[in-house]
């Protein structure tokens, strides 16, 4: 993924792990940065000096919750939507794609002059 | 799976080079680590390799180092919590009555001690809090220390998260208690006694709290 994608992709980074999340109810960060990655067959990839800064930030504005649970004698950390991160996930991401609607028919569009 | 070997030189790495305090997030990247660094070797990369990969994705020692200290102020509002719920069973029944008889003896005592207040009771109450915001800096400069010689060493890095938490709260109360001492020692008579006796309260449940969430921080029995 080149620099410019990469730009592109963190300014909506909170918006697709409010909206994984939406979908998936609960996940880690590891699975987070695999999900993306297959679902756009490796086109983009978020990083881990990206993705955990974000999920915490979400925490600390009370967007996420986090639970803990032990596998392979480890201790992994969920993530999962609270009741104010429902109604926000709703929200940013009318407005992302309403952003991206507007992107779209902009970038299509031919000078008249 | 990791062998354990891998897992003691992991987290030899996150603590002793990477200089990682917090132990919530020491888990988090624990755990992120290891599920790399067992896909990279199962595609054939070596340990130390997988390791260094894996590091590199977060930005290196400083990107590490700026996450921990953003994360410190999630957990920072976590012990804000803990404390928070300390201090409001100090005034819950059955502590409540501890607490009561430390407020309505220090009146007592204030009261009839001297009537009306000399220059030896304001004396003291000058003193008192003076003496203890010094204690406390002495205290913490016995923390800061060995930090500063640690930074010195092994480069910048943050405080660790429990000392760092414990330091900045209780320099926030120490400063509390200094104003609110100077502020009693200037009072008029019968204000005195009230603002000493809450003076002497609020040290009295800062000290009873500040001892548990000492031993909540670092699991002392």
């Amino acid at each position: 993924m080149n620099t410019n994608n990469q730009q592109l992709l963190k300014g909506s980074l909170s918006v697709i792990i409010l909206k994984l999340l939406e979908d998936r109810e609960k996940m880690y960060g590891y699975e987070i940065t695999q999900k993306v990655k297959e679902l756009t067959a490796g086109d983009m990839a978020i990083t881990e000096g990206a993705l955990y800064p974000a999920l915490h930030k979400l925490e600390a504005e009370g967007l996420l919750t986090t639970e803990t649970q032990v596998v392979d004698g480890r201790v992994r950390k969920y993530y999962s939507l609270t009741k104010d991160g429902h109604k926000q996930a709703a929200t940013r991401i009318s407005e992302l794609t309403s952003f991206v609607g507007n992107l779209q028919m902009l970038l299509n569009l031919k000078p008249s002059f | 799976m990791l062998l354990p070997e891998h897992n003691y030189e992991l987290d030899y790495f996150l603590r002793q080079v990477l200089l990682l305090t917090n132990e919530d997030l020491i888990a988090e990247l624990t755990d992120h680590f290891s599920i790399s660094i067992e896909e990279q070797m199962s595609r054939g990369k070596n340990f130390p390799m997988a390791l260094h990969d894996a590091f590199e994705a977060f930005g290196g020692r400083e990107g590490l180092q700026r996450m921990e200290r953003n994360y410190n102020t999630i957990t920072f509002r976590r012990f804000d919590g803990i404390w928070k719920e300390c201090i409001q069973l100090q005034f819950k029944t059955p502590n409540l009555w501890v607490t009561l008889a430390v407020y309505i003896g220090v009146f007592a005592l204030s009261l009839f001690a001297e009537k009306p207040q000399g220059e030896k009771v304001n004396l003291f109450f000058e003193g008192f809090p003076t003496g203890l915001l010094l204690g406390g800096m002495i205290v913490a400069m016995n923390a800061v220390l060995p930090y500063l010689k640690d930074r010195l060493f092994k480069g910048p890095h943050n405080p660790q998260s429990e000392a760092w938490y414990l330091f900045k709260r209780s320099g926030l109360f120490l400063s509390v208690f200094f104003g609110l001492g100077l502020l009693a020692s200037g009072s008029p008579f019968l204000v005195q006694p009230t603002l000493i006796a809450l003076y002497f309260t609020l040290l009295f449940v800062y000290l009873r709290t500040q001892g548990i969430i000492y031993r909540h921080l670092y699991d002392v029995a």
